[in-house]
């Protein structure tokens, strides 16, 4: 007798809180899904535009990583010049495919024969590596440094944009 | 002066917390009822229901009002306050005139249900989008005005006359805006309010005839009912004050309900939630 349409009352109170609750929250979704949506417009719309640039360059002639394909580096052939021991040390590399697949020294006249034949390891670790990060050789350090250089120097133009 | 009339003591202290919430707390029904429209205008809007310091209010009030039934109405709203010292002074001048102005029951009991046209007509115009329409004649808004030393009618003459309506109404009816027209009291009006708390009457021990009760009741509540199951009552405690067998008590055994450190605690703790935690 007390409780007359106590129990009722309470129960509708909690289901229309609970329904308040659920829809804020079904709402809130909706909200992050819909700004979700528009970041994924967003990222969309930069996509299309920085490929656009891609194909402008390209047809300019500028070679872009979309030209050079798998290696990574852009096709064509890079002369650079470190310091050996004796002298500077002229390099010249060259990329097909995006990969080193050469590198000539072209003039070492401050090496002595013994320097440049022990310095020569480098060369082939550059290329194993595809990258002038690799280590002197100890016996000829100095010579195989600028060896090194010389093609960080190279390299320099032939990393894409 | 009769017996009848002549104020109690707990009716002295209801008068003066009235004042208390009149003076510093004005708008406390306002702020809960904009919570209202605030939850309907969100759902049209398709938008989640986020915290809001209106929203607050409302939750606060709701929560104050499951637990002590409709105190807030008895004691801080405004607009009640307003009633009550309306119609004091329309019976002062009643019984001078040897008149007395009593719509009966049954009257009253239909026209209760206004208050729920009302916030279905509010809630219904805020869902829609053209609450505009139906706040030209929110008597709210000039009752802020005036309360505020703001007397400037340019342009609110709908809302100016509405209110005037209204006063005419409190002068003619206890309580009238409440029983009639508000709809945060029909939004109490829906909510459950725990026994504990709320007087309760117990018809068995009633003398035969007595009819004291209910002819002093503010919201008219017949003797059939009581606080618990009317869902009109303001917890003023006239009933229980007045009453010779002392029948109408809240649900705790040891308060009559009338106490002056009970009522004082309740108002306390509106009081202080609201100016200083809000």
């Amino acid at each position: 007798m007390i409780k007359k349409y106590f129990v009722e009352k309470l129960i509708c109170c909690v289901v229309v809180v609970a329904a308040l609750f659920t829809y804020t929250h079904i709402m809130r979704l909706d909200k992050q899904l819909e700004a979700a949506a528009a970041d994924v417009e967003q990222l969309n719309a930069e996509l299309l535009a920085a490929n656009e640039q891609l194909e402008a360059l390209a047809r300019s002639g500028v070679p872009t990583a979309a030209t050079s394909t798998s290696g990574g580096y852009i096709d064509g052939v890079y002369t650079g010049t470190g310091q050996g021991a004796g002298g500077p040390v002229t390099s010249q590399v060259t990329i097909e495919n995006g990969y080193i697949v050469k590198i000539d020294i072209l003039s070492a006249d401050g090496e002595t024969e013994d320097q440049l034949t022990k310095s020569l390891a480098v060369v082939d670790e550059i290329l194993a590596q595809q990258s002038a990060a690799v280590s002197p050789v100890p016996e000829a350090v100095e010579t195989s440094a600028g060896i090194i250089d010389s093609v960080s120097y190279a390299l320099v133009t032939a990393v894409p944009l | 002066m009769s017996p009848l009339s002549r104020p109690s003591v707990p009716a002295l202290v209801r008068f003066g917390i009235q004042v208390l919430f009149f003076v510093f707390l004005p708008t406390l029904f306002s702020a809960a009822f904009n919570g209202v429209k605030y939850i309907v205008g969100r759902i049209a809007g398709a938008e989640p229901i986020d915290s809001n310091p209106f929203l607050t209010y409302l939750i606060i009030l709701v929560l104050f009002t499951f637990v002590f039934g409709r105190f807030f109405c008895g004691f801080a709203c405004a607009f009640g306050s307003l009633g009550d010292w309306l119609y004091a002074l329309s019976s002062f001048l009643q019984e001078k005139a040897g008149k007395r102005i009593r719509l009966p029951d049954k009257v009253i009991r239909v026209l209760s249900g206004g208050k729920f046209v009302v916030l279905a007509v509010v809630v219904l115009t805020s869902y829609l989008g053209v609450y505009g329409k139906v706040a030209v004649i929110d008597p709210w808004e000039i009752f802020g005005a005036f309360r505020y030393g703001n007397f400037l009618l340019a342009g609110r003459i709908l809302m100016a006359i509405s209110f005037a309506m209204i006063l005419v109404g409190m002068l003619l009816v206890e309580r009238f805006f409440c029983m009639f027209l508000c709809p945060l009291g029909a939004v109490f009006a829906l909510l459950p309010m725990l026994p504990f708390t709320t007087f309760g009457r117990k018809r068995e021990a009633c003398i035969p005839g007595c009819a004291l009760c209910t002819r002093l009741c503010p919201a008219a509540i017949p003797l059939g009912e009581d606080a618990r199951t009317s869902s009109a009552c303001f917890q003023c405690g006239r009933c229980a004050v007045r009453c010779p067998r002392k029948n109408i008590r809240p649900g705790i055994r040891k308060l009559t309900g009338t106490e002056i450190p009970w009522t004082a605690t309740k108002a306390a703790l509106l009081f202080t939630v609201f100016y200083f935690l809000v």
